[in-house]
């Protein structure tokens, strides 16, 4: 079997670098048989990587623990989540399921769109065949996870696995790294045509429509990766956060930041013809940043809790990197007239002048984090020793971007297209600017004074009348033509404009984020030895602790704190934090219990046990307002979903005059 | 095993057990110093069994607080001993002040190169509304269909 797979491998990489050169080759010659082959062999590549994937799955699902990566990422025990999580749970399955996943994304891509974009379609193939055969060849010569374990001239297997990490054995943590791969490997995708429209010289805005689609979906799955990533860390590593900016959480922001500039800055080449030179540049750091991503987490350029094993391969990822960055300048410095923009700029108080703010702020956060994750490596560097970076820095540098940003989110949908009056900008920031001004108010008479979080709440308060304000307005004239209720025609509006909405909606989304952000302003935390029937006040909460029980099972063992959780004598529930060993990896882990309600969560970690052993350790965390963070992710995905969603056109159209072709301001795309 | 289990569960050294000081402020100060296990967290925040290295560091914060000493001068001296390393963010000082100014320094000079960028698209604009010599009165048809447009919303 391990011949099988390796042998899988081996025709995947060798298909794609074909791939690569008969596409080149093809468009080269005006040879359209090798363009088609090099389009077959991209099929050949998906197989063949699907064939080696499904070999290295039936050896994890079999326990043929012959296979050194099966032998040390799982054991007989495991749940069958997880044994199939142990597929990118180590370094070389991880980077087989990344491979996977880039050449489904070539086939998918390759084969939907090789009939519309015949004139570049073949530069597509190479873009994403190279990205593909790079993967592809460090799994077959530097990360092989098809390698047995040897006694001699003998392949022999361990009687079990070592199993997998034990903080990896969460429901969270199976569905997150599939995430945030799919996202990472999406931007291939609108990166290849971006960089086949720019070798061809593709007229109008084609790639862009094409890939649309793509880089919303990417970009939903990269978002919906780093927010299971955060849940996962707030549920198991029981520190009471859920970011520690941790390098290699710091790397997967990094492509989702100039990724969301790029959605924005893609409508004004959309709908303006501008910023062209800006959007490549854009949606190649944005792939860039994936691979420097996923370099991270293997190239030991860092040290991280999320890391694999340190290994050689990180050298690949530079050289990769430095040639495709040079490959990247030299055809946009050579197309710069290809790129030049289509100015229509009236004047500085303009929702294109908001969409400048907004990428320049997007970028410079990017750049922060980029910035302090690197910074140990910078300073040592340059002066030989290492000064260390932690979540004080990046909170220190972050928020007041952070805050800028959400401004921006509030600020950008009052702006009109081209030029906005004075008196437009009195109407339209009368009633948000009230409610910040109120919000900020009553919260200083209530005695907050954190500057932050007031601040904070005040812009949020600010952004959630635009929205809301946008979606009244819309409603309002559907609502008078169509004498339909104001609720429907909110939802008729945001149907004939899905694109529009949808993303007021993400808008939302973020408001509702940055609440729970706010929120860790106020949090409370409070550690205590607590013997049976002993109790502790915290934050309002009394605790009791009413058993602990041990259990044993083939994988772990456990012991469970029963505590009896009420308020002002009456009693809410009993939480049960628990405390883990697992056997076959011989590692302790904790399980926190959390009592989620939209006020606050009570979060209860079983921390240790007393120096005797006689009695559990308990951390209470009491943390303010950290559920919004969880539904503003729900929103997240909703919005983007519904942007997704095709726009319904209207019955009747709106007369336009005869010489002017564009739709009014208000129901155009946005 | 469960010998093996119970022993990996006895986590905490006695200085934690017989704090007096709040558990909050112990928190604040250990989150100043990063653990040098591999965990890449704080010592406030690191949650390994036996930890070799947040164990010994946080008895010494609480020793510290104890005896009622400064935060800063706690801090220093765990500095002094483990290294520069075990600091959460650079010093402002030398190189270190690099790392502060440099996140602002590119914000600003982001939002300084904007105006330039603007005055470039005007001027764009400006020399194409020259060449296309749109006439007067279409332009002003399409302004007042906007304003149309914009009073019909309100």
């Amino acid at each position: 079997m391990e011949n099988l797979g390796y042998l899988a491998v081996l025709l995947a990489f060798l298909l794609s670098a074909y791939a690569v050169v008969a596409a080149l080759a093809g468009k080269l010659r005006r040879n359209p048989f090798l363009e088609l082959s090099a389009q077959r062999a991209v099929l050949g590549a998906w197989l063949m990587t699907t064939a080696a994937s499904a070999v290295l799955l039936h050896a994890i699902l079999t326990d043929d623990f012959s296979f050194s990566y099966v032998a040390s990422r799982s054991n007989a025990t495991l749940d069958l989540l997880y044994k199939v999580a142990a597929w990118w749970g180590g370094q070389e399955g991880s980077l087989l399921f990344w491979s996977w996943i880039a050449a489904t994304y070539s086939f998918v891509a390759v084969y939907t769109g090789r009939r519309k974009h015949r004139n570049m379609i073949a530069y597509v193939v190479a873009v994403m065949a190279a990205t593909q055969a790079f993967f592809l060849g460090l799994v077959a010569f530097e990360a092989n996870p098809f390698q047995v374990i040897m006694s001699g001239p003998q392949i022999t297997a361990m009687p079990d696995g070592q199993g997998l990490n034990p903080l990896l054995q969460h429901p969270m943590m199976a569905i997150h790294p599939p995430m945030l791969y799919l996202g990472y490997v999406g931007f291939t995708v609108p990166f290849a045509f971006a960089l086949a429209s720019l070798i061809t010289r593709q007229p109008g805005e084609r790639w862009i429509h094409t890939t649309r689609v793509w880089t919303m979906v990417t970009w939903l799955f990269q978002s919906i990766g780093i927010l299971l990533g955060a849940r996962w860390a707030y549920v198991v590593l029981g520190w009471g956060g859920y970011w520690g900016w941790d390098p290699v959480e710091n790397a997967s922001l990094l492509p989702w930041i100039t990724g969301t500039a790029f959605l924005h800055s893609v409508m004004m080449q959309e709908k303006k013809g501008m910023m062209k030179v800006w959007n490549i540049v854009l949606i190649s750091a944005t792939f860039f940043l994936c691979i420097f991503g996923t370099m991270m987490t293997r190239g030991g350029l860092v040290s991280s809790v999320h890391a694999f094993a340190q290994s050689e391969i990180g050298v690949y990822f530079v050289w990769y990197l430095l040639v495709g960055i040079a490959i990247t300048a030299y055809l946009i410095y050579t197309r710069l007239d290809y790129l030049r923009s289509e100015a229509e700029l009236e004047s500085v108080v303009s929702r294109e002048s908001s969409f400048l703010f907004n990428n320049v702020v997007l970028l410079a956060s990017c750049f922060a984090v980029l910035w302090g994750t690197l910074f140990p490596v910078i300073s040592e560097y340059f002066t030989g020793n290492k000064i260390t970076v932690g979540a004080p820095f990046f909170n220190k540098v972050n928020v007041p971007i952070g805050l800028f940003l959400l401004f921006l989110t509030g600020v950008g949908p009052l702006f009109a297209w081209r030029r906005t009056s004075v008196e437009s900008l009195r109407r339209n920031f009368l009633w948000p600017g009230a409610a910040a001004l109120a919000c900020a108010t009553v919260l200083v008479a209530a005695g907050m004074r954190h500057f932050y979080a007031l601040v904070c709440f005040s812009l949020c308060a600010f952004v959630t009348l635009t929205v809301l304000l946008e979606f009244y307005r819309g409603g309002r004239v559907i609502q008078r033509k169509a004498g339909i209720s104001l609720a429907g025609a909110m939802v008729e509006l945001t149907r004939r404009n899905t694109r529009r909405y949808g993303g007021y909606l993400v808008h939302m989304a973020i408001v509702l984020m940055f609440v729970g952000f706010a929120g860790a302003a106020f949090n409370v935390v409070h550690q205590q030895e607590l013997a049976v029937g002993e109790s502790v006040g915290v934050g309002g909460y009394e605790f009791k602790l009413q058993n602990v029980s041990e259990m044993d099972s083939p994988n772990y063992f456990r012991a469970v704190a029963s505590v009896d959780v009420s308020r002002d004598g009456e009693f809410l529930e009993t939480m049960l934090p628990e405390r883990r060993f697992y056997h076959a990896s011989e590692q302790p882990t904790s399980r926190v219990d959390v009592r989620n309600r939209l006020r606050e969560d009570v979060y209860l970690v079983y921390a240790g046990q007393s120096q005797d052993g006689s009695n559990p350790i308990l951390q209470v965390y009491i943390n303010p307002l950290v559920n919004w963070i969880w539904i503003g992710a729900l929103t997240l995905v909703f919005g983007t979903l519904v942007a997704l969603l095709p726009s319904k056109r209207p019955r009747r159209a709106v007369p336009v005059p005869a010489p002017l072709k564009e739709e009014p301001v208000a129901v155009s795309g946005d | 095993m469960r010998f093996l289990a119970t022993s990996a569960l006895i986590a905490f050294s006695a200085a934690q057990a017989a704090a007096e000081v709040p558990y909050a402020k112990l928190r604040e100060v250990g989150d100043r110093v990063s653990c040098q296990c591999g965990c890449a967290y704080t010592v406030g925040s690191c949650n390994m069994i036996n930890c070799h290295f947040s164990d010994p560091v946080e008895a010494e914060i609480l020793e510290g607080l104890e005896a009622g000493r400064p935060e800063a001068e706690i801090l220093e001296a765990i500095y002094a001993k483990y290294g520069s390393e075990t600091r959460v963010e650079p010093r402002n000082e030398g190189f270190g002040r690099v790392g502060w100014i440099a996140p602002f320094a590119a914000l600003l000079a982001g939002l300084a190169i904007i105006p330039w960028v603007v005055r470039r698209w005007r001027g764009g604009t400006a020399a194409r509304s020259r060449a296309a010599a749109v006439p007067a009165e279409v332009v002003d048809q399409y302004r007042s269909r906007i304003e149309e447009d914009l009073d019909e919303l309100e």
